[in-house]
């Protein structure tokens, strides 16, 4: 029996198809070596609603593409900032993300709670730090509780001094953050802490072109991709797609042809 | 510790949304699709990166820090070394969308090294690669192979050289630059000058102060900058609240006070905005003479960036696009007709100029980024002129670095008339290797048409 054979043949193409798409993106992204690569820090989910006296949980999920020789981070450490008057920090649990790629691999570290000063840090080392950890995965679960008193109102969870180390590098990552709201009560949810049009102010430094188009709605997925109509995009970005459609193409008819 | 950087969420929230369907719809989703407590992942972005970044000078996802180091004199030139932590940039070698290869840093365990050259007495930045040769020691032993850096344009650094190099580990390095004479053409005050081999030498510690000092000044901006055409403005500036010390589209005319700034400003280093005042083309409003960077040699750091002269500035008649030859001289750098989105400037000296043969005039071509005005060195360039129909002439333009315009492509021509019609030709874009933000731009070329203007007196 021919190897085409034991797929059937209505679902083969579409197998192909997503084996080359999932090669597409892992082609098309390109991870940097420390100082431009970021490690990306969340809260999740980023809005939450809750009730006064309500127990919540939120993940801080850390995002790490690694660098370009598939090595990732060993090391990371956040604190995570509330209103120490609205919620109080109740457990803190390490997650899995830094032990991500090795079934051996453990996550150790810290976690300490100061209610007072409304902050959760984490602490955590890759044990043993091998190639490092790559991947998308919670780090920590922090659980929550409202205060049984507490007024409507949106309360924000902010990740500070994050910090994230490749094992590859002398250098330490970028770290970009992604904060989080509790909204009590039905508390303001436009009110995120971020100003109000969507689109910042243009940074100092920076000189917008007159015909730029700054698309506030980000609604492209295009990570900020402004240009004008009629502007090629980047020569080359998009070979890696067009070989993999092609090559799907050619192995869908091929496909076909065995069937 | 290294600065961490908060977005505004919900740009990315809406992207991510996109970015996140898209690939659930590839069934390829890397990640666990729910989190410890159940939460579906979908709103944190893939990578920080532009995607599709317009083919045109675009703002990147980031500012670059670095660390200046004193600059050196040696001979007629000065050389200013400048550190930050290794990263890709993009090198070309012909013309066209195939031509720009991306370069990956060998490790993490190294620097970018870079440093700006110019020439002492003009202030002008050399623009132009002449085999420039580095060599790193530590502890009296070579450190890897001796390196020819790559000239290269970046938003924040204009013109420089530079290059990663891998390090073996921290400690005191010694740097050796040697630079041979400049072979390109030179005329005014930089004729018959730059004519001997100069060698510099500087030391730097590489150390995790260092690390984190470079990683920790990166700015990241808001996603919704991401790929948005514009620039970064020359390094410096940007805390100073004021961006006049370039060309902005919003028509100010020339050049606030902020180019002497020796602060340190966020991690970005010491560097001095002189883009302006050292090139000797900028300042002449505020201080009232050309070379004005002698005036401030009570500073420690004095690092010149490469702009060109503003339009204003230069002699002759600028010439137009046929559709605008009815209209004023453009009035800002951006204004000017684009090729790849470089802006050029095209203008005839009359007769009897100092740069032309004999009688003839002389066809100054002055290629340069659209918003900070950086030359686009090392192009091939020719010109067609036509009048009443018929060609006149053919010319191929000699790159040329002159003591007051700068570097431009020119040759001499016959006395043109208004009418005439000048066809410039890319032959082959700018090899010079370039900093994100510059490498989408000023690779596919076109050709540019102008026409001589009917000039007052004609």
């Amino acid at each position: 029996m021919s190897e085409q054979s034991r797929l059937p043949s209505s679902v083969l193409p579409l197998v192909v198809v997503i084996v080359l798409s999932c090669l597409a993106v892992g082609l098309l992204a390109t991870p940097a070596l420390a100082g431009d690569g970021a490690t990306i820090f969340e809260v999740h989910p980023d809005e939450v609603d809750a009730d006064a006296g309500e127990t919540i949980t939120v993940d801080i999920i850390v995002n790490e593409h690694g660098d370009l020789h598939a090595n990732g981070i060993d090391a990371l450490s956040f604190d995570l900032e509330y209103d120490a008057d609205v919620l109080t920090a109740t457990e803190v649990e390490h997650g899995s993300m830094l032990a991500a790629g090795d079934d051996d691999a453990t996550v150790d570290g810290m976690t300490d709670i100061d209610d007072d000063a409304g902050v959760v840090t984490v602490s955590q080392q890759r044990e043993p730090s091998g190639d490092g950890a790559r991947g998308r995965e919670s780090a920590a679960t922090v659980t929550f509780e409202i205060d049984d008193d507490a007024e409507p109102a949106s309360e924000p969870l902010e990740i500070v001094d994050a910090s994230a180390t490749l094992v590859s590098s002398d250098y330490p990552q970028t770290a970009v953050e992604f904060d989080g709201t509790v909204h009590v009560e039905g508390g303001d949810e436009t009110d995120d802490g971020e100003s109000g049009d969507g689109v910042d102010d243009v940074p100092d430094g920076v000189t917008i072109a007159d015909d730029a188009d700054i698309d506030s709605s980000a609604d492209d997925g295009g990570g900020g991709q402004t240009e004008s109509a009629g502007e090629d995009p980047v020569p080359g970005f998009a070979v890696g797609a067009a070989v993999v459609t092609l090559l799907a193409t050619l192995l869908v008819i091929a496909s076909r042809r065995f069937q | 510790m290294p600065r961490p950087h908060t977005f505004d969420r919900r740009t990315f929230v809406t992207r991510t949304g996109t970015a996140t369907a898209a690939l659930a719809l590839a069934g390829c989703l890397e990640f666990g699709e729910e989190t410890d407590n159940g939460a579906e992942l979908e709103t944190a972005p893939e990578v920080i990166e532009v995607e599709d970044p317009p083919a045109a000078v675009y703002i990147p996802t980031h500012r670059e820090a670095m660390r200046m180091l004193d600059p050196i004199e040696a001979g007629d030139i000065a050389i200013a070394p400048m550190l930050s932590y290794p990263h890709p940039f993009w090198i070309v070698a012909g013309s066209g969308e195939d031509a720009i290869e991306r370069v990956e840093p060998e490790d993490g365990r190294g620097v970018h090294m870079m440093f700006t050259v110019w020439d002492r007495e003009t202030g002008i930045v050399l623009p132009v690669d002449d085999g420039a040769r580095v060599t790193v020691e530590r502890d009296g032993e070579q450190v890897g192979s001796p390196l020819s850096p790559w000239t290269m344009i970046s938003q924040e650094m204009g013109f420089h050289f530079g290059d990663n190099v891998s390090l073996p580990a921290d400690g005191e390095y010694t740097v050796t630059v040697e630079l041979p004479p400049i072979s390109t053409t030179t005329t005014g005050a930089l004729e018959d000058r730059l004519t001997d081999t100069e060698t510099a030498t500087f030391e730097f510690t590489y150390d995790e102060a260092f690390r984190e000092e470079v990683v920790g000044g990166v700015e990241y901006f808001d996603e919704s900058f991401w790929g948005t055409t514009g620039a970064l403005e020359p390094m410096d500036h940007g805390d100073h609240g004021d961006h006049d010390d370039h060309d902005h589209q919003s028509g100010d005319d020339h050049h606030g006070d902020d180019h002497h700034d020796d602060g340190n400003h966020d991690g970005h280093g010491t560097a001095d905005e002189h883009h302006e005042s050292a090139d000797g083309h900028g300042d002449h409003d505020d201080h009232g003479e050309h070379d004005d960077h002698d005036d401030h040699g009570e500073h420690h750091q004095h690092v010149p960036y490469s702009a060109l002269a503003r339009i204003g500035e230069y002699p002759g008649t600028i010439l137009r696009e046929p559709a605008a030859v009815d209209d004023g001289v453009p009035a800002e750098n951006a204004d000017l007709p684009r090729s790849g989105d470089a802006a050029v400037l095209v203008t005839v000296l009359e007769s009897g100029s100092r740069l032309a043969d004999g009688d003839e005039g002389y066809l100054l071509v002055s290629p340069r980024t659209p918003y900070n005005r950086v030359p686009l060195a090392d192009m091939a360039l020719s010109v067609t002129i036509e009048r009443d129909g018929g060609e006149t002439a053919e010319l191929s333009l000699t790159q040329t670095i002159d003591g007051e315009y700068d570097l431009h492509y020119g040759a001499s021509v016959e006395a043109l008339e208004a009418g005439d019609s000048v066809t410039v030709t890319i032959d082959s874009p700018p090899q010079v290797a370039r900093h994100q933000g510059y490498e989408t731009a000023f690779l596919e070329m076109e050709d540019l048409e102008f026409v001589v203007p009917e000039v007052d007196g004609e």
